[in-house]
Order: C-alpha cells, then sequence, then structure tokens
C-alpha cells in the first residue's frame, strides 16, 4: 500500500528532518509512530501526503509515486494534521460538502457517510453552525469527518487522539479497526504509547530522522513495555 | 517587564520586516533586490503624484492668499485615516486582543499591557498620517515659507490631533463590537456601517464640489467648514500658521488631559472586556441538511465567497474599488453637468472622455486584489488545499474567477449607466466593456503570480495580509504600472489611429501581457506550492 524508499528531507540543505527513511505499510496495517519532538514524525507524514517536496528517494502509494503522480496519490489518501485548521467561515456541513465535491464523491454516498459519522461522533446539530463557533474538539471531529466520506485507502494522521473526548477516542479506534478490516492501511503519529500497544499491529520508532525500530509490535516490544523501548532509544547517542 | 520593552516586543511581533514581506532579507538577495526596487517606485509614484496635486492646490491657494487651508487638509486626511484604523482594529488591539491568554497570565499590570497596546496603535497610526500628510506639509512650508518653530508647532498638532478622534472612535468600535456580537450577519452589518461612513464622507465631499481641475479643491469649502466648527482644528491652525503658543497650549492641554482620563478609565474597561471575551453563543436555525454536488471550481469559488464576505477587513480593503465605482456611476446620473464640467476641461486638454472613464476603471480594478492577498489568508487552512486532489493552477484558477466576478458584473453595469449618462457611442461602450474584461484578467493574473512568490501565511492578524502585506502593496501598484504602460501605448499612438482602434490595440497588448502570468500559474504553481 505505501513504499517508502530512501526518502531524506533538509529544510536548511544541511540537517536532515528525514534521513534515508524506508518504511513498507500494508493494507489492513495500523501502524503506530512514534519518536520525540522534532524527530521528523510530521515531516513523514507531511511528504506522503504530498504537503511538502522532500530531496531523496520516493514514496509510492498502491504502486503511484507521489512525485509523478500527486493527484492520484492524493486520491487515495486522506491527511489529518496535528492541529485542526479549517476554514471558519464555513459552517460545518459547507466544509464537508466542499471536501466530498473535491472527491467527487455522489450526493447519495455523502449523505449516507456524513449522517453517519456526525451521528457517531455527535456533531449532526452543530454542522450547520460556522466552524468559527467550534471547540477544539468538534474542529477534530469536522476533520475527521472530512478524512473518512470519501472512504480513503490509506489514512495519514498526525496526532489524531489529542483533543478528543474519551468516547471520540474510542470509536475513532474502532473507525480505524472498520477501516482496516474492508483493507485500508492506517498510518498515525502518536505520543501516546499505550494507544500504540493495544491498537497498532505494527510499530516504527523515529529518532533524529531515521527509522531506529520497526515492524510487528509484538516483536518489537517483546516482553517489555514500548515506554522502556522508547527511553532506552532515547538515551542512546 | 519594562513598559519600553513590552512595546519593542510588540512592534517587533507585528511590523518586523520579515512579517511584512513574508521572507527573510538575508536568504533571498535577489528578492529583497526587486521589493526594494517596487517600493521606491511605488513611493515615488505615490508621492509624486499626491505631491504634484498639493503642490498645485498650495499654489491655487497661495494666490488666494489662503496657504493655511493646507493645514486643515493634512488635520482633516489624519483624522480620516485615524478614524478608520480605530474603527477597524480598536477592537482587535485594545479590547480582545489575540495574545491576551499569552500576556495575561505574566506577572505584568494590566495597565502596562493596555498602554503598550495603546502605543503600538499609535505608532502604526502616526507613521501611516505622516506618510498621508507629508505632501501637504511639503506643499504647506513651501509656499507658506519654511520656519522651525512652525515646524515643531506642525509636528507637536500632528501628534496631538488623532487623540479625541482616537477616543471618540474606539468607544464607538467597542459598542459596535458588543452591539453586532449576538447578532448572525455582524461582519455584514459592521461592513455596511463602514461604507456607509464612507460614502457619506464622499456624498459630503462631492456635493460641496465647484467643477475644477484639481479634484482637491472641492474639499476646500467642505475641510474649511469642519475647521470652523472643530476647536482643535482651529487651534492647530492658528498655532501653526500664526506661530501662536497660546493655541497650541490649548491644544496640549485639552488633549493630554483628555488623554489620560481615557487611559484611566478605558485601561479598567479593556482588563475587563479581554477577561470577558467577545464570543456569546449564537442560536443557529437548525434546517435540514442539505447536499449539494458541485463542479471542484465552483466549490472553490464559492469558499473564496464565504470568506470574502466573513471578514469586514477583507471585504472593505479589496472591495471598495466597486464600489466606489457603483457610487461613482450612481452619481453620474444625478451630477452629469459636474461631471460633463470636469470632463469638458480634461477633453480640452487632449484626454478623450472614454480614458478618462478607462483611468477611473483601471484604478477600481486595481483596488480589487484579492487574488494578491487570498493565497496567504489560506494561513494556517494550506494544509487542505495541499492536502486534497486538486492541481495548483486550479486553485488559482478559482482565485482568479471570484476576481473576475467581483470586478466584471459591477464594472459593466457601472459602465453601461456611465454611458448612458454622458451619451458615450455604442461602439465605444463595447470596446470598453470588452477592454475591461481583459484588462480584469490580466491584473487577476499578475496579482494572483505575485501573492504565489510573495505569500505570508504566517500571521497573526488578517491586516498583516490584507494591508501591510508586500504582496498587497505590489499587487495594487503592480496595476498602476500596468496603467501608466497602457497610458503611454495610448499616448503615442493616439495621433496616429482613432480611439476605438486605440483601444483594441491597448485589449490586445493587455491580452499579450496576460500570457506570462498565465504560463507562470499553469506551468509554476505546482512546484511553488510544495516549497510552502
Amino acid at each position: 500500500m505505501l513504499v517508502i524508499k530512501n526518502m531524506s528531507k533538509s529544510y536548511d540543505g544541511k540537517k536532515k528532518a528525514c534521513n534515508e527513511v524506508n518504511l513498507n505499510i500494508e493494507s489492513g496495517d495500523i501502524y503506530g509512530f512514534v519518536g520525540h519532538n522534532g524527530a521528523g514524525k510530521t515531516t513523514l507524514l507531511k511528504s506522503i501526503a504530498g504537503i511538502i517536496d522532500f530531496d531523496e528517494g520516493d514514496i509510492h502509494v498502491d504502486g503511484k509515486s507521489i512525485k509523478t503522480e500527486p493527484l492520484d496519490v492524493k486520491k487515495m489518501i486522506a491527511y489529518i494534521p496535528d492541529n485542526p485548521d479549517v476554514y471558519e467561515s464555513l459552517t460545518g456541513i459547507q466544509y464537508l460538502d466542499f471536501i466530498a465535491d473535491v472527491f467527487a464523491v455522489s450526493q447519495d454516498k455523502r449523505k449516507e457517510l456524513i449522517e453517519k459519522y456526525a451521528v457517531m461522533f455527535e456533531i449532526q446539530d452543530v454542522l450547520q453552525n460556522p466552524i468559527q463557533s467550534y471547540s477544539h474538539g468538534m474542529k477534530q471531529k469536522i476533520v475527521l469527518i472530512s478524512a473518512l466520506i470519501h472512504e480513503p485507502k490509506l489514512m495519514l494522521l498526525d496526532e489524531p487522539f489529542v483533543g478528543l473526548d474519551p468516547k471520540a477516542s474510542f470509536l475513532l479506534k474502532e473507525v480505524f479497526k472498520e477501516m482496516v478490516q474492508k483493507g485500508a492501511a492506517i498510518f498515525f503519529s502518536t505520543h501516546v504509547l499505550e494507544v500504540v500497544e493495544k491498537l497498532c499491529n505494527k510499530v516504527a520508532i523515529i529518532k533524529q530522522g531515521k527509522i531506529v525500530a520497526n515492524g510487528l509490535t509484538e516483536k518489537i516490544i517483546s516482553d517489555q513495555s514500548l515506554e522502556n523501548i522508547f527511553m532506552e532509544i532515547a538515551k542512546e547517542s | 517587564m519594562k513598559l519600553t520593552g513590552l512595546v519593542r516586543l510588540q512592534l517587533k511581533n507585528n511590523f518586523s520586516f520579515k512579517r511584512f514581506f513574508g521572507f527573510d532579507f538575508k536568504k533571498n538577495k535577489a528578492k529583497t533586490i526587486l521589493m526594494v526596487l517596487a517600493i521606491l517606485y511605488a513611493l515615488v509614484a505615490l508621492l509624486g503624484t499626491f505631491g504634484y496635486m498639493f503642490f498645485d492646490l498650495g499654489k491655487i491657494l497661495s494666490e488666494m492668499n489662503q496657504v493655511h487651508l493646507l493645514l486643515n487638509f493634512a488635520a482633516i486626511y489624519g483624522l480620516g485615516f485615524t478614524m478608520f484604523t480605530v474603527l477597524l482594529r480598536t477592537s482587535g488591539y485594545l479590547f480582545y486582543y489575540k495574545d491576551y491568554e499569552i500576556l495575561a497570565p505574566l506577572p505584568i499590570h494590566t495597565r502596562k499591557l493596555f498602554i503598550s497596546k495603546l502605543i503600538v496603535l499609535l505608532i502604526m497610526i502616526y507613521f501611516v498620517n505622516f506618510l498621508i500628510t507629508l505632501p501637504m506639509m511639503f506643499s504647506y512650508f513651501y509656499w507658506n515659507g519654511f520656519n522651525i518653530l512652525g515646524f515643531v508647532f506642525y509636528l507637536v498638532g500632528i501628534i496631538l490631533l488623532p487623540l479625541v478622534p482616537f477616543m471618540f472612535v474606539s468607544m464607538m468600535s467597542l459598542g459596535i463590537s458588543l452591539l453586532t456580537s449576538k447578532m448572525r450577519y455582524a461582519k455584514i452589518i459592521n461592513m455596511i456601517l463602514m461604507i456607509g461612513l464612507l460614502v457619506g464622507f464622499l456624498f459630503l465631499s462631492f456635493s460641496m464640489n465647484s467643477t475644477t481641475v484639481n479634484p482637491l479643491t472641492g474639499q476646500i469649502d467642505l475641510f474649511s467648514n469642519i475647521t470652523k466648527y472643530y476647536l482643535p482644528f482651529k487651534w492647530f491652525n492658528q498655532a501653526v500658521d500664526e506661530l501662536s503658543f497660546l493655541n497650541l497650549s490649548y491644544l496640549l492641554g485639552s488633549h493630554i488631559v483628555l488623554f489620560l482620563v481615557y487611559v484611566f478609565f478605558v485601561e479598567k474597561l479593556a482588563a475587563f472586556t479581554n477577561k470577558r471575551g467577545i464570543r456569546t453563543q449564537l442560536k443557529y436555525k437548525q434546517k435540514t441538511l442539505k447536499y449539494q454536488e458541485k463542479p471542484v471550481v465552483l466549490s472553490l469559488v464559492e469558499k473564496e465567497f464565504k470568506k470574502f464576505f466573513s471578514s469586514t477587513l477583507y471585504a472593505l480593503n479589496s472591495g471598495i474599488g466597486m464600489v466606489l465605482l457603483v457610487i461613482m456611476s450612481v452619481a453620474s446620473l444625478f451630477f452629469k453637468a459636474d461631471i460633463e464640467g470636469i470632463l469638458s476641461q480634461q477633453i480640452g486638454m487632449n484626454v478623450d472622455a472614454e480614458m478618462m472613464i478607462l483611468i477611473i476603471f483601471g484604478f477600481t480594478i486595481g483596488m480589487t486584489y484579492t487574488p494578491a492577498i487570498s493565497l496567504s489568508l489560506e494561513g494556517k487552512q494550506l494544509w487542505v488545499l495541499k492536502s486534497l486532489p486538486i492541481k495548483p493552477s486550479t486553485v488559482m484558477l478559482s482565485k482568479i474567477i471570484f476576481n473576475l466576478l467581483l470586478i466584471v458584473p459591477i464594472a459593466y453595469i457601472s459602465l453601461i449607466m456611465i454611458g448612458i449618462s454622458l451619451s458615450i457611442n455604442l461602439i465605444s461602450i463595447l470596446i470598453i466593456l470588452l477592454l475591461i474584461l481583459v484588462f480584469a484578467i490580466l491584473v487577476s493574473c499578475m496579482d494572483a503570480v505575485i501573492n504565489l512568490y510573495l505569500p505570508k501565511f504566517d500571521y497573526n492578524n488578517e491586516t498583516e495580509v490584507i494591508k501591510q502585506s508586500a504582496a498587497a502593496f505590489l499587487g495594487i501598484f503592480g496595476t498602476f504600472a500596468l496603467l501608466i504602460t497602457l497610458g503611454f501605448l495610448y499616448y503615442f499612438l493616439s495621433d496616429y489611429v482613432s480611439l476605438e482602434i486605440n483601444m483594441l490595440i491597448m485589449t490586445l497588448v493587455s491580452g499579450i501581457l496576460c500570457v506570462p502570468f498565465v504560463w507562470i500559474i499553469k506551468e509554476k504553481s505546482e512546484k511553488i506550492f510544495l516549497n510552502f
């Protein structure tokens, strides 16, 4: 599904934010991505989503390169940033309609999915209100719904659980499971290591732009906790 | 923390060169050189044009022995700018400032915070007021004779005079914010209020106008009347013109006392309003949800419309050209004789009436510069467009279409009204319609390219993009450069071809000038987008 080959990116031409990253994410994977602040998590997620350019290597989604066929790749993915900054002048439903228009989601399909997820995340009553009147959590939910209404094959999420209430967090995890059952893949960054342990079948740890561990979560953890492993990796210079 | 440190920090945060230009000087030398050249050109063009007009006015007034009236112009232009700035910005600067949550928990006295905000706002007003009144000041001291004491009195006056309107309008601005905060269409109501004020001012100015070549002479009567009834202007005028210490002390005493009282009371009010916040829970009608499928471009254009009408600042600044055009065209039906009088004098100077109309339309089109700022206004939301499967060129196209939708219908209706009012022949009207369309496309494409190369996504307040960004500046003055280019073309060809052919050539040249901009948007925007 997602193949990252020797991907490198530097913002200043000196220090590499991502350094020869290699990753392979398959359909059905819920892939956790952990690392300290400034390790390169957001840079990698943004590069996969085609938001920023990268210097070396390539990224393929379903065999298509984000460098040469960005529109085809973007049609298959959904990206959710760490901060839900969306068009505040639009109402919730106008924003969702806009995203559905971009992905050419049919009227019936968008109605079905918007209603399903709006009810699930309990924001159906505020869809006609301007987004500027929403709380942080409500904005997070509207961004989540916008990512789900075109049924992406690959979902990229940067700290998706920040700002969500416990019920919404639980529901989001259920949505992840439902999506991967249908053949999609999820790749998300988080600082909540317990979520990775319980939810992800695979995990990657990034340190100073390099992937220092990745693979099946149970193999990486072995008989330790992910927190211990993370701390050990952090200590190593 | 000392007050000076606080002020310095806020000035840096609001007005640093990096914030203005959106890039680092040291890292972008070529861009810096281009920007410096553009700014020099703009300053020379602006100060040159207004400088000439006020110099000419000074000459007329000198012949009438009324040069002191130029001081009224300086005072009232300063007042006008102060009032509009305060009306638009005080709410966000003093009563509901965005960094309140950062500053409030710090061990800084609320009075110190308030005074620092006040100083920053005043510095901005003084800086722009000084630039605006520079041509008037120069003309006054040229025709009246320069003396140091008069100049010092003038500077003191220019510092003091904005204070009373500042106090009055800031309270009005707070009142409007409080009154409209519970209204669903608060932004539109604000917009109508602002436009009403502007139209009122223009109407007063126009209705007292006696037909002359220099449009500024029409404001003499109005400004003389205002000065008669508003004492501080009278004190200022007499202090500078007659070097009267007594009038200067009236001005100093009254303004300083009033301002100290204002600071004492309003500081507490500002602390209260910032604590309370403006956010009020509005009740929205719950209707049945409607789902509508639309083409992407239409969806993007619709988004642009929503953004435009949701921001008073955006709509007022980049839409004022079209509002003025409507007012002028409606006025042309009622003040036909006056306009014909002005035009006949210009025609007497070998300028065709059609050209005068085209210059007016050109300026108003230039003032509708949404493509020069709308990409920047995506700000923190840019990730949405970048992550979606939309070509960057399509995004830019939607911004151009939106600008054309703002310009073309209004320009066409206005032209037809002016055409009927001034009995312009049908062929000329048809050619002007075509020229306006092509020129609007040219300006919109040029503005879009400017914003592609000079974006400013990192801002605290939309004002930084709409009024203070390099792209906005270049967008407006770039149009003036295009107008000058077409003006030269008209001037050199007018001896050889008829006016109609001349206008068709201008249309063709405008069309040709579009080509490089369209090419950049089509071929380069994808790469540029990735670097944002």
